[in-house]
This record gives C-alpha cells, sequence and structure tokens, in this order.
C-alpha cells in the first residue's frame, strides 16, 4: 500500500516535469521594432515586430488578451538556427499552405496565392465557383470535415503552415506533435468589419506579399471609410433588430460586435446598440418582442437550399407576423448556402456595408448591386 | 373491521384534502406564471388581456396570449405527461430509478434530430431535408418523433417476443447506447453551426410549442393522459410481481405493452416538441409516492400529474424570472430545482423505509 502511494506520487512527479509549460518571454527589445507598415491598426489579434526581413508575429485571443496565445517567428533564408525558446519558427514565404477555413482562401487569392493552398477542410461546403474548381482540378486535398482533420493525410502532404480557426478551449496538440506548423488564423475573432480584413497583412507577411497586401487592405478601408462617410450624412436612421429566435431564446450579435458596428457604421440605429459585448447576446423571446416590434427594419442569416420568403419566416414562427419590419416587408437576409457569405466577406466589408447603405437610404448609393445582403421578397 | 375502514375513509379524506391543495397551488403558479416574465407587465394589464380586452402597450398581447400562455400550457402537460410515462416505467420495472429514458426513447428522439440537423449539411448527398431543414420547428418535431416512435417500435416488437421485464428493460438501455453513440458520430462530423443548434435543441424549452402545434400537442398528451387512468387496477395489480397479477386475472403481458406504448408516446410526444426534459419524468413519481406515502395508482396517477405539473410550471417560472432575462435553459432548471426538492421530500417523508 505505501509502496503504491509513494510509486503513484513518483510518477506524477515525473510526468509534470515533462511537461514543461510553454515559454513566453519578451522580444529582443533592441532589435525589434513596432513600426512595420504591416503592424495592424484596427486588428487586435495580431501585432508584428520587425527586424529587418525578420517578423515575430504575436497572436492574441479575444478571451485572454494578457498574454499571446502564441508567438511565431517568421525568418528568411538567411535564418541561422538560434533557439528561439519554444516559440514556433517559421521560414517565409511559405510555398504550400492548409487552411481549415474556408475565408483564408480568399485572402490568399486576394493576393494571388491561391496555387499555394494544397490542402482544406469541408469542400462540401464552398459556395463560390473559383473555389470549386480549385477543388476539382485535384490540386488540393480534403484534409478535414467538421471540426475534424485528417491526421495522417495532414501529415503526408506536409504543408508548410496549417492555418487554423481558433476556438476557445480547443488545441492543436496532435497536429503539433506531428510536426506541422500550425498558425492559429482569427480573423473572424475581430469585432470590427476592417479589423477582419486587416488579417491580409498577416497573410502577406506569411507568403512574401508583405507589400501587396497592405495595398489591397488601405484599398479596402478606403472605400468603407468613405462609404462610412456617406451613410453618416443621411438624414434618417432607421432601427433595426437582428436575428431570430429558437427555443424561446434570441439571439442578437452585440452592441460592441462586427454586425452592430455595419449597421452603424451604415447610418441605422440597432436597438441593442447600448450593449457592450463584442460576441452575441441571449435574450428572453418576450423581450426582444417588446422591444424590436416597432424597428424598421430586420436583418438575418439563414441557410437554405430553396428561395427563403416570407411564409418559410412564418412556419418557422406564427409570432414573427406581428412585426412591424415583416409588415411592412423590410426584411433583410443574407442566404449563406447560395452566397459565399463566409468564404469572401470576411474580405469585402465594404460590400457589406454598401448592400446595407444601398437598403437603409437607397438615395446615397443609386446604382448598387447587393451582393450578400438583400429585402426579401 | 371497521376500525380498518374508518382509517380508511380518513385517509381518503386527508388523500382528497391534499389533491385540493396541490390543484390550487398549481392554478396559482400557473398565473403567476402568466404574470412574471423578463418584461415587466403590470398585472392589471395582465388581466385585461386575459379576459380579451386589451391594454397598454400593443406588444404585451402577443406576449401574454401568444408567449406566455402556450408556455405555461407546455409545461403543466409536459409536466404531467413526464410523470406519469415516469411513474408507468417505474411500476413496470419495480425499479425506482427507471424513467422515461429508460427505453431509449428520448435517445431516439435525439437520433432523429440529429439526423436532420448534423446529418442533412454534414453528407451533401443524402441531404433531402436540407435547407428546409431546421429553421422549421415543424421538422424538428416530426424528426424527433419518428425517432422516438422508431426506437418505441422496436421495444415494443421486442416486448411481445420476450416476457421478462428485465430482458425489455435491458435491451431498451442497450439500444440507448447504440443511439447515443450513433449521435455521437454525427456530432464529431459536424459543423459547429449545426452542432450548436443540437445542443441547443438538447437543453429542452417549454417555449418551442405555438398554439398551432398544440392542436396536436395538447390532444396527444391528453389522450396518454386518460390511457394512464385507464391502467390504475392493472398498474396496481403489477406492483405485486408477476405471479400475483396473473393469479388476479391480470394478463400481465399485455398490460405490460400497453404501459410501454402509453408511456412511450407520452415521452415521444414531450421530447419531440420540448426537447430531452426527460429528469422530471424519474423525479416526479417519487414526489408523490413521499408526499401521500402510498404506492396506490389510485393516489399516485393524479398525485404524479399534479406534483409534475407543479415541479415544471415551478421551473418554468425561475427560468424566466426577469433577473435571467430569460438566460436560463430549462433542462438545466429541472435539475438543479429539482433534484434538491425530491431530495428534500424524500428525507422528510422518508417513506423508503418502511417499504
Amino acid at each position: 500500500m505505501k509502496h503504491a502511494v509513494v510509486v503513484l506520487i513518483f510518477s506524477l512527479l515525473l510526468a509534470a516535469s515533462c511537461t514543461s509549460p510553454e515559454k513566453k518571454g519578451e522580444h529582443d527589445a533592441a532589435n525589434f521594432h513596432e513600426k512595420s507598415t504591416s503592424n495592424p491598426h484596427i486588428a487586435k489579434g495580431f501585432k508584428v515586430f520587425q527586424n529587418g526581413n525578420n517578423h515575430i508575429i504575436e497572436i492574441y485571443n479575444p478571451w485572454d488578451t494578457t498574454s499571446p496565445a502564441s508567438i511565431i517567428h517568421l525568418v528568411d533564408d538567411t535564418y541561422k538556427n538560434i533557439e528561439p525558446g519554444g516559440e514556433t519558427v517559421l521560414k517565409v514565404p511559405v510555398k504550400s499552405v492548409v487552411c481549415m477555413s474556408a475565408s483564408q482562401l480568399s485572402y490568399l487569392q486576394a493576393i494571388g496565392e491561391i496555387e499555394a493552398v494544397t490542402g482544406v477542410a469541408n469542400a462540401a461546403y464552398f459556395v463560390s465557383e473559383d473555389i470549386k474548381n480549385l477543388i476539382k482540378s485535384g490540386k488540393v486535398s480534403e484534409v478535414g470535415v467538421g471540426d475534424q482533420f485528417k491526421l495522417e493525410e495532414m501529415i503526408n502532404l506536409g504543408p508548410d503552415v496549417v492555418l487554423v480557426s481558433p476556438q476557445k478551449g480547443q488545441d492543436f496538440q496532435a497536429l503539433t506533435n506531428a510536426g506541422l506548423t500550425v498558425i492559429p488564423f482569427g480573423e473572424y475573432l475581430e469585432s470590427h468589419p476592417l479589423g477582419r480584413a486587416e488579417w491580409i497583412k498577416f497573410m502577406g507577411l506569411l507568403t512574401g506579399k508583405a507589400e501587396l497586401a497592405n495595398q489591397v487592405f488601405d484599398s479596402i478601408s478606403n472605400r468603407y471609410n468613405n462609404l462610412k462617410k456617406l451613410a453618416a450624412a443621411a438624414e434618417t436612421r432607421p432601427t433595426v433588430i437582428s436575428g431570430k429566435q429558437y427555443g424561446g431564446f434570441w439571439n442578437l450579435p452585440g452592441g460592441n460586435s462586427y454586425e452592430a458596428r455595419f449597421l452603424a457604421d451604415a447610418g441605422a440605429e440597432y436597438i441593442w446598440s447600448n450593449d457592450v459585448s463584442t460576441g452575441g447576446i441571449m435574450l428572453d423571446f418576450e423581450t426582444v418582442y417588446d422591444r424590436g416590434l416597432q424597428a424598421d427594419f430586420w436583418r438575418f442569416l439563414v441557410y437554405s437550399a430553396d428561395e427563403f420568403g416570407y411564409e418559410d419566416l412564418l412556419r418557422e414562427d406564427a409570432r414573427y407576423a406581428d412585426f412591424g419590419a415583416f409588415k411592412e416587408k423590410k426584411i433583410i437576409f443574407c442566404n449563406s448556402m447560395k452566397k459565399p457569405f463566409y468564404e469572401k466577406s470576411l474580405l469585402e466589408p465594404h460590400v457589406i456595408l454598401a448592400d446595407y447603405i444601398h437598403i437603409f437610404h437607397p438615395e446615397l448609393l443609386p446604382g448598387h448591386q447587393n451582393v450578400y445582403y438583400e429585402l426579401m421578397k | 373491521m371497521t376500525e380498518i375502514a374508518a382509517t380508511y375513509q380518513s385517509h381518503q379524506r386527508k388523500y382528497i384534502a391534499r389533491f385540493l391543495i396541490m390543484g390550487l397551488a398549481a392554478a396559482l403558479i400557473f398565473i403567476v406564471n402568466i404574470v412574471f416574465g423578463s418584461v415587466h407587465i403590470p398585472v392589471s394589464d395582465v388581466f385585461q388581456i386575459l379576459l380579451g380586452q386589451g391594454g397598454g402597450k400593443a406588444s404585451w398581447e402577443g406576449i401574454i396570449l401568444n408567449t406566455r400562455l402556450p408556455q405555461a400550457v407546455t409545461a403543466t402537460l409536459a409536466g404531467a405527461a413526464l410523470g406519469v410515462s415516469g411513474l408507468m416505467m417505474q411500476t413496470l420495472f419495480r425499479n425506482p430509478l427507471a424513467g422515461p429514458s429508460v427505453l431509449g426513447i428520448s435517445s431516439g428522439a435525439s437520433l432523429g434530430v440529429a439526423l436532420l440537423m448534423m446529418a442533412a449539411t454534414t453528407i451533401p448527398g443524402i441531404s433531402l431535408l436540407e435547407g428546409s431543414a431546421f429553421g422549421g420547428n415543424l421538422s424538428v418535431v416530426m424528426a424527433a418523433f419518428a425517432g422516438a416512435l422508431l426506437v418505441l417500435f422496436i421495444i415494443v416488437a421486442l416486448a411481445s417476443r420476450y416476457r421478462n421485464n428485465i430482458t425489455i428493460l435491458i435491451i431498451g438501455i442497450m439500444i440507448a447506447y447504440v443511439v447515443t453513440a450513433i449521435v455521437g458520430i454525427l456530432q464529431f462530423y459536424s459543423m459547429k453551426e449545426n452542432l450548436q443548434s443540437f445542443v441547443f435543441w438538447g437543453l429542452g424549452s417549454f417555449a418551442n410549442v405555438s398554439w398551432n402545434e398544440h392542436l396536436v400537442f395538447m390532444p396527444i398528451t391528453f389522450m396518454g393522459l386518460c390511457c394512464s387512468i385507464l391502467m390504475i387496477k392493472p398498474m396496481n395489480a403489477m406492483l405485486l410481481g408477476d405471479n400475483y397479477a396473473r393469479n388476479l386475472g391480470i394478463n400481465t403481458k399485455k398490460v405490460s405493452l400497453i404501459l410501454i406504448l402509453v408511456s412511450g408516446f407520452l415521452v415521444a410526444a414531450v421530447t419531440a416538441y420540448c426537447g430531452p426534459i426527460a429528469f422530471l419524468g424519474i423525479a416526479v413519481p417519487h414526489l408523490s409516492r413521499n408526499l401521500f406515502r402510498t404506492s396506490d395508482h389510485l393516489v399516485n396517477i393524479p398525485g404524479t400529474m399534479l406534483s409534475g405539473i407543479l415541479l415544471a410550471l415551478l421551473c418554468n417560472l425561475i427560468a424566466r424570472l426577469p433577473g435571467f432575462d430569460g438566460a436560463l435553459p430549462i433542462n438545466a432548471i429541472t435539475s438543479i430545482i429539482g433534484a434538491p426538492v425530491v431530495i428534500w421530500v424524500i428525507i422528510r417523508h422518508n417513506h423508503y423505509q418502511k417499504m
């Protein structure tokens, strides 16, 4: 008995000593500076430190902003093997990339590096033709279904880097253990539309197209801000509610969220704009019913193989008919099964903003053809 | 002899008094369910709206008549149905741990919903239900019902072949494991959005049944509850054991089948419309047995219905109290509130020591 306890304690100590915590040290302040043109202004999820051709990227998750979730050294060919102390070292430009989320593909596409993609996940869901053709060409293999990845195929593929969508509580230890370089690419975690687009700068650094990436972002940012100025001049600010109910709960974007920012920038008044959260909020059906009944507009996403209309909405819940936006036929929606919302819209915030402005204030953008969002017919 | 008859009569009076008190309490908590919610509506306006005179803000009428009222009715019916269903299973298997989920029927419902929500989009080739999919609550109800009835059908087919109840119980538990494993595989390969809506369904809700759906839900549960009243006598005989029951002229195989069918149908209906909230079904019969200190089904069937209604309405009320903004799922509340209530009643009344 005594021996068993001693052995148990000993083996626990041994196990504890084997799993040394990842080291997250300060960078060599003298050599690395934050003045890189690739350092983001709006995105909060990554920081760039530059020293000549070498960069250190710190990646932060929104649920823990005190210390970086990962630190990645991007180095060129002249790099000599200096022990970086548990941090990831990646030789750039990378030649082959696995993208675990579809939107990463559009970032690569925008800087002309789509050819570098060798593996994707969930190919069955792709909507846009160019990406579907890429899969059909056979140069790209499917290395993941759902949130699961096919480890052996991934190892067989041996990409320079695997871009993953970070989620709270998820780690990619199995990939790292297999010797793969995993980078959490958290563009969708940004709560500002331009913040999401700004992740293209990181993609530029990875692929050696930093200049081009900065230009692409500046162009997006200029178009977005011009549209925002245009909308700010609108005489009216229609009120908007968002989302739908399920099981008595209504899932709404928080007042500081990505969606709420679009609505504000498009010259509309989101009814929960005073809320402070950057994620989603869950409210009781009656709370939303009480405050949202008189709203001018109502927006949501649907995922439907067929056309989605007012009858479909009523079939979901007859009480939707009481809403002013329903009666006045002012429902804004995007069918993400028909439109490449998840693939492309993250890098096209100016297009989404124009869609909204065209709907809220048609007189401001008379020539615009809506791409993602449309009024329900 | 007269003494026994006298004590019996005094017991009966006591039962009736308790039924009356519980009935009144249920009516009261039903009204409280209508009055309170995350939106504050003055009591006078609530009653004006209920009497059809309208009042206050435009949205209040919709909240009272189309949100709180159908939800309270759902909780009432679901509480009674799950309680009775659990009681039937506990009597049939003579096992206090049996409950409505023991035969895998609610797992069957989960499988139906999982197939609809996850497989439909995970395996594009077989996506008959895709698109129109889980947007509509009706398709969720149909899928859950189909899954539950499939399992029920298998159980009944086996039960009519094997007379031993323990065999049926074990088969039921095994089917539940298989079904749960399939659901697990579906979850493993599904997209996070679909997984999220499935997890959400699994939290249970009394809010899903609109008046239109009550046109189906009410008659089904009502019929099931009526059937349970017809089973009082044979259920009492079953308590004595198969041999005694047969000696009393009860066809035990037929009774077993009917109990499985009625109980299974009630669970199928409630799970289809409210999600898997089976905990009420295990807990409520204990509540009734301890409150009335008897195993007699003449008392326990109505007793279970009333305790089920009270507990379900209490949970529905707590989940929607103003401070919470309705952010508490019913399944969590039924267990968090229900379990201590049952423990308290059992400790307090200690019926089982006398059994």
